[in-house]
């Protein structure tokens, strides 16, 4: 059987050291947050919801569920499951697991529009 | 992952610690992409359990990196090749697996529970507002008087914004939110947060993608 010289396979995915440094070695929800104020403001309470407080059409509309996938069926299938379950006409899914493997995917009923 | 050979634990770890940071990567032949070869970024790689050829590892890396083909790359590497077994995502940006993780049964549940009962807090409990989404995006915190325009699609100016993140660099993708902290768009930062609090005028976030509906917020009468 042909073997792979392994010092030359390695440097085929290891890249060299100088664009080591132009990557962001930090995952985005390690990168840090804060809030600086521009200019103060009130917020009028006759318009909108707080998110926690809408009504729960909205809360549906505006939702969105971390789903244990199972393995086995696909995002797809899946997400047309929820559809049937809640009865929302639009719905949509962020990254996509393969069917053999299991896992939190994010779902958001989207807006109906 | 499986490997096809036999090797010890201290090599494969230190394999892991080969592949950790930035690692060219060319997606499988059955990939939903192009197939060139590309960058990216493995954060960190662990290994938790070896028992024979059979290996369980912990990895963290950035989206868009094929897990099946790093097993693949990795036995290449060894010289007599793996494949990977089964995969579980742990996470995915704020989506955890141990907060708010529910199954389809979960859901079906709380659904029946609200069609009988009406008690309508095991379906708010699994259905989560799209904000916690967002959680980890930089954010830009508008007027009220500035909402309605942004959900016919206008352009963010600077006279709208009250609050925002301290880190906002040109091109970063920004979440626009209400002061009550609802999210209204999400768009393309034109501007640093530097330059924002300086400047009077001009346009900060160009909208891309509307999330709230529109008329939930009065249109701007002008001063």
């Amino acid at each position: 059987m042909f073997e792979f010289p392994k010092s030359h396979m390695l440097s085929i995915y290891k890249l060299p050291q100088r664009k080591l440094r132009r990557c962001r070695m930090k995952p985005p929800w390690m990168m840090p947050r804060e809030i600086v104020v521009k200019s103060e403001d009130a917020t009028d309470p006759n318009y909108g919801w707080d998110p926690y407080h809408r009504p729960l059409e909205e809360h549906i509309k505006h939702g969105m569920i971390n789903l244990d996938k199972p393995p086995g069926p696909s995002s797809h299938e899946v997400t047309a499951w929820v559809k049937k379950i809640l009865g929302v006409r639009r719905i949509g899914h962020g990254g996509t697991l393969g069917p053999a493997n299991g896992g939190a995917i994010p779902r958001s009923p989207g807006s109906s529009r | 992952m499986i490997l096809h050979g036999d090797s010890s634990e201290d090599e494969v770890r230190r394999l892991f610690e080969e592949f950790t940071g930035p690692i060219f990567q060319k997606p499988p032949l059955r990939a939903s992409v192009k197939r060139a070869v590309r960058v990216r970024e493995i954060y960190a790689c662990e290994l938790l359990e070896m028992a024979d050829r059979k290996v369980l590892f912990r990895i963290a890396c950035q989206s868009g990196t094929y897990i099946r083909k790093f097993c693949s790359d990795l036995g290449q590497v060894l010289g007599f090749g793996a494949h990977m077994a089964e995969l579980r995502r742990i996470r995915s940006g704020p989506f955890v697996e141990d907060k708010n993780l529910y199954t389809l049964h979960d859901l079906l549940r709380a659904k029946r529970e609200y069609e009988r009962c009406g008690d309508e807090s095991p379906l708010r409990e699994v259905v989560r507002p799209l904000e916690e989404a967002l959680e980890y995006m930089p954010k830009v915190y508008i007027r009220d008087s500035a909402v309605d325009a942004i959900c016919h699609g206008a352009n963010l100016a600077i006279p709208g914004i009250t609050k925002l993140d301290k880190h906002i660099e040109r091109g970063d993708t920004v979440a626009i939110m209400t002061l009550k902290g609802e999210a209204v768009a999400l768009g393309e930062a034109l501007m640093t947060t530097e330059e924002i609090m300086e400047l009077e005028k001009g346009i900060a976030v160009k909208t891309d993608r509307v999330v709230m509906r529109r008329g939930l917020y009065p249109p701007w009468k002008g001063k």
